[in-house]
C-alpha cells in the first residue's frame, strides 16, 4: 500500500515539477546582444537589445534611455509582447565614450544575474554600440551569430585577447592586473575587430592598434596556430604561419629598487611569406633571418610595454609578479602600485625560430 | 539478526554526511576568513577534526563497544539525561532542517527563482521520511549510491587547469582577510566538517571488528580531499578579491564549464548535490530519532519517523531568506561544534569514573 502511494507521489512530483518556474519559449524574448551607449551631458545610458525572431529571419531591436540596465529591461518588457530574458545573452558591447567614464557600474548586473553566462563576450565599440547590434549584416543569418563567430575566430587567430565576463571581472577585482577588451568597428557591410582596449581599473584609457594586436596576444597568453606578420629592414615583410608561442614573465630582485621585469617570448612558425633577398634554402641564412626577426619582435614588444608603462596600466599582470616578490603583504599594500609597475625596468628577450619555410625551395 | 555496517559503508556515510551545501561556498568562506593561502587554515581545521574523531575513537575503545546511551545512563539518573536527549534531538532535527533549507535557497537563487522553496522541501522531507523508515544499514548502502552520484564531478576540476594561475595564490600567509582573524574565523571554516560526531552513535550498528573509526577517519579524509581540491582550484582560478566577492564559487565554477553541445550545465549538476545534502539531514534526524527512541521506545513503526519529517518541515519553513538560513545554519553549527568536543570528554569522564567504581567494587568484593 505505502509503496503504491510512494509511486504515485513520485510520478506526480515528476509531472508537477513542470508547473513551477515555467519558461514557455513562445512567450519569451531571448536577448542575444546588448549594447550600452553613453548619453550626452547625463549619467543615463542608452541600452539597446537585439532579440532574434524564432525563425532566424528577422529581429526585434529595442532601445531606451535609462539609469541602469535593469530599468531598461523593465521598459523593454513593457514594449514587447514577450517576457525579455537574458539566459541566452551572448555578448555585451560598450561604446568608447561610455567606457571612458568607467563601465563597472553597468557590469555589476551582468555578474549578479545567475541567468547570464560567465562566458559572455565583451567588447568596446568604436562609435555607436547600439547601431552596431541593430544592423543586419547580409549574408550572415543573424547579427548575434555573426558577431559571436567573429569573436571566436579572431580570438583563435590571436587578433583579440581571450576575454569574457569572468576574466574581465577577475582582472578588474584582483590587484596587480588591469582588464582588457577587444575593440569592434562597424563598417558599411560588416564589423571588424580593430584592436585591444586597455583599461585602468574600469576606465578605457588606451588601445593597442590591430597591427600590433597579435604581439599583444603573444604577451598575454601562449598562442597556437596564429599568423604573425612583421616588418624587417627596408620595407621588407615576413609572415610566419602556424605560430606556436610561449611567453614567460618574471620579476627578479627582492626590493622594489632592485626589481627588474624579464619578458621572454618564444615564437615557432613556418615562413609563409617573405619578400627579402636571402636564399632560405641555406641553413645559415635561416639563422640570420631568425636573428633579424627576433630583433624586430623585441622592438615591437618593447614599444608595447613602454606604452603600457607610460599610461600606467598593467594588462599583463606585472603587478601580481611584483606583489609576489615583496617581503610582506603590508609592504605591497603601502606601495604606490601603479607607479611601481610603470617604473620597473624591463628586459625583453625575444626568440623566433623557423620551423620550415614552406613548399618553395628557390625563388 | 540485523546486518551490520562494514567500515567501507562508514567511509561513504561519513563522506555524504559531512559534505553538504557548505561545499558551494567553502572557497569563499576560507578566503573571507583567512585571506591569502587560506587553504592552509582549512587543512589545520581538518587536522583538528581528526583530533576530535580520535577522542570519539578513545570512547569506543574505553567503552569496549558499549553504546553511548549505556555509558551515559549507567552513571547519570534518567531524570537528567532524558531532558538532555530531548533537547539535543530537537536541536539536531533543527540543524539538519536548516542545512536542508539552505540548499533549497541556493537552488532557488540559481535555478528556480520563483518556485516556493518549501515545495521542494516537502519532497525533500518525504525522501527523509522514506530513508528514516529504513534501517541504518540501508541508509549506509544508499550513501554509497549518493557518493557515486557526485564524486565524479571532482574530475571536472581538470577543466579549470588552463585558467589556473599560481600567481593568484601569492607567497603570503593569511593576509588581506575580510574579517580580522579570531576564533570565529576558525569556527566558520571548521563548520564545514560537522557531521563526523554522529559516528559515535553508530557504535552498536557497526561490525564488531574495531574498524568503525578507521572508516570515520577515511571518510573525513575523503571530504577533506574533495573540499581541498575545490578550494585550491578556486584560489588559482578566481584570485583572492574575486573569490571573496563570489557568493557561491562552486556554482560559478560549474557555470563556467561549457561544451560545444551544451552550456549552462550548472543547472543540470546542482540537483545532484541534493542527495549529499539530504544525507546530512537524514543522519541528524536519524540521530535525533535514536535519542527519542531511547526515551520512549513505545512508538508504532513509522509514527516517529513521520513526526520527525513533519518537525523538519516546521523548522525549515522558518528561514525564508538566504541570509536568514545562512545565519541560522552558522549559529546552530557553532553550538554543534561545542557539543562535538564536549560530548566525548563527558563520556570519557564517565567511563573513567565507572572504571574506578568498578575497581572499587571488585576491591570491596575481594575484601
Amino acid at each position: 500500500m505505502s509503496l503504491k502511494i510512494s509511486k504515485v507521489f513520485l510520478v506526480l512530483t515528476l509531472l508537477l515539477a513542470g508547473c513551477s518556474d515555467r519558461k514557455i519559449i513562445e512567450e519569451l524574448g531571448f536577448t542575444r546582444l546588448t549594447a550600452f551607449d553613453s548619453v550626452e551631458d547625463s549619467d543615463n545610458i542608452r541600452v539597446t537589445i537585439n532579440i532574434p525572431k524564432a525563425d532566424q529571419k528577422g529581429r526585434f531591436i529595442l532601445s531606451t534611455v535609462a539609469k541602469t540596465s535593469k530599468e531598461a529591461k523593465t521598459t523593454f518588457s513593457r514594449q514587447n509582447n514577450r517576457k525579455v530574458v537574458s539566459g541566452q545573452l551572448r555578448m555585451a558591447l560598450f561604446s568608447e565614450s561610455l567606457a571612458r567614464k568607467g563601465i563597472w557600474r553597468h557590469m555589476d548586473t551582468l555578474i549578479r544575474d545567475p541567468a547570464i553566462s560567465k562566458k559572455l563576450f565583451l567588447a568596446i565599440v568604436e562609435g555607436d554600440a547600439g547601431s552596431l547590434i541593430g544592423k543586419e549584416y547580409k549574408p550572415y543569418p543573424t547579427t548575434s551569430d555573426y558577431l559571436t563567430r567573429l569573436m571566436e575566430t579572431d580570438e583563435d587567430a590571436g587578433l583579440i585577447p581571450d576575454i569574457n565576463l569572468f576574466t574581465f571581472t577577475r582582472d578588474y577585482m584582483n590587484d596587480g592586473i588591469d582588464p582588457v577588451m577587444p575593440i569592434l568597428k562597424q563598417s558599411a557591410k560588416s564589423v571588424m575587430t580593430t584592436g585591444v582596449a586597455l583599461f585602468q581599473d574600469d576606465r578605457y584609457v588606451g588601445r593597442v592598434e590591430h597591427k600590433k594586436s597579435v604581439i599583444f596576444s603573444l604577451l598575454q597568453r601562449n598562442v597556437k596556430g596564429v599568423d604573425l606578420s612583421m616588418p624587417i629592414a627596408d620595407g621588407q615583410q615576413v609572415m610566419l604561419g602556424n605560430v606556436i608561442s610561449h611567453r614567460k614573465l618574471k620579476v627578479t630582485g627582492r626590493s622594489v629598487e632592485q626589481m627588474k621585469l624579464i619578458i621572454h617570448v618564444e615564437v615557432y612558425g613556418s615562413i609563409q611569406e617573405y619578400t627579402g633577398q636571402l636564399d632560405l634554402n641555406k641553413g645559415a641564412n635561416q639563422v640570420q633571418l631568425e636573428n633579424v626577426m627576433s630583433e624586430s619582435l623585441k622592438k615591437l614588444v618593447t614599444e608595447l610595454v613602454d606604452m603600457f608603462q607610460k599610461k600606467k596600466i598593467d594588462p599583463l599582470g606585472i603587478g601580481k609578479l611584483i606583489r609576489n616578490r615583496m617581503g610582506s603583504y603590508a609592504e605591497w599594500e603601502a606601495l604606490d602600485q601603479r607607479k611601481t609597475v610603470s617604473e620597473i625596468p624591463v628586459e625583453v628577450v625575444a626568440e623566433v625560430r623557423i620551423k620550415d619555410y614552406g613548399l618553395l625551395q628557390e625563388e | 539478526m540485523k546486518e551490520k555496517l562494514n567500515y567501507i559503508h562508514i567511509v561513504f556515510l561519513l563522506y555524504v554526511v559531512q559534505s553538504n551545501v557548505f561545499l558551494f561556498s567553502v572557497p569563499r568562506i576560507v578566503a573571507e576568513n583567512f585571506g591569502t593561502n587560506g587553504w592552509i587554515a582549512f587543512l589545520l581545521c581538518s587536522a583538528a577534526v581528526l583530533l576530535n574523531i580520535f577522542l570519539y575513537a578513545l570512547v569506543y575503545k574505553l567503552g569496549k563497544g558499549r553504546s553511548v546511551f549505556d555509558i551515559l545512563e549507567s552513571s547519570l539518573p534518567k531524570a537528567i539525561v532524558y531532558p538532555i536527549y530531548l533537547a539535543v534531538a530537537l536541536f539536531w532535527i533543527a540543524l539538519g532542517s536548516f542545512v536542508g533549507k539552505q540548499y533549497m535557497n541556493v537552488l532557488q537563487t540559481v535555478t528556480f527563482p520563483t518556485t516556493n522553496t518549501m515545495l521542494i522541501y516537502l519532497l525533500y522531507a518525504y525522501m527523509l521520511y522514506l530513508l528514516l523508515t529504513k534501517s541504518i544499514y540501508v541508509i549506509g548502502k544508499a550513501s554509497i549510491l549518493f557518493f557515486l552520484a557526485t564524486i565524479w564531478m571532482v574530475a571536472l576540476l581538470v577543466y579549470f587547469l588552463p585558467y589556473w594561475d599560481i600567481h593568484n595564490l601569492t607567497p603570503f600567509l593569511f593576509q588581506n582577510a575580510a574579517n580580522p582573524v579570531s576564533l570565529k574565523n576558525w569556527l566558520e571554516v571548521y563548520s564545514g566538517f560537522i557531521g563526523y560526531e554522529l559516528a559515535v552513535l553508530l557504535i552498536p550498528y557497526a561490525e564488531a571488528d574495531n574498524k568503525l573509526f578507521k572508516g570515520v577517519y577515511w571518510g573525513h579524509l575523503l571530504v577533506t580531499f574533495v573540499y581541498f581540491s575545490v578550494i585550491l582550484v578556486s584560489y588559482g582560478f578566481f584570485g583572492l578579491r574575486y573569490l571573496q566577492a563570489a557568493q557561491f564559487p562552486l556554482v560559478d565554477l560549474l557555470a563556467f564549464i561549457e561544451f560545444p553541445f551544451i552550456n549552462r550545465i550548472e543547472n543540470l549538476l546542482l540537483p545532484f548535490f541534493l542527495y549529499k545534502n539530504l544525507m546530512t539531514t537524514v543522519m541528524y534526524c536519524w540521530a535525533a530519532m535514536m535519542m527519542i527512541k531511547r526515551i520512549a521506545p513505545v512508538f508504532k513503526p513509522k509514527v516517529l519517523e513521520g513526526g520527525i519529517a513533519l518537525a523538519s518541515i516546521g523548522f525549515a519553513s522558518y528561514p525564508k531568506l538566504l541570509r536568514d538560513s545562512q545565519l541560522l545554519v552558522r549559529q546552530s553549527i557553532y553550538v554543534e561544534i561545542m557539543l562535538a568536543f564536549a560530548f566525548p570528554l563527558l563520556l570519557m569522564m564517565l567511563l573513567y569514573w565507572q572504571n574506578i567504581r568498578r575497581r572499587g567494587q571488585i576491591h570491596e568484593f575481594e575484601n
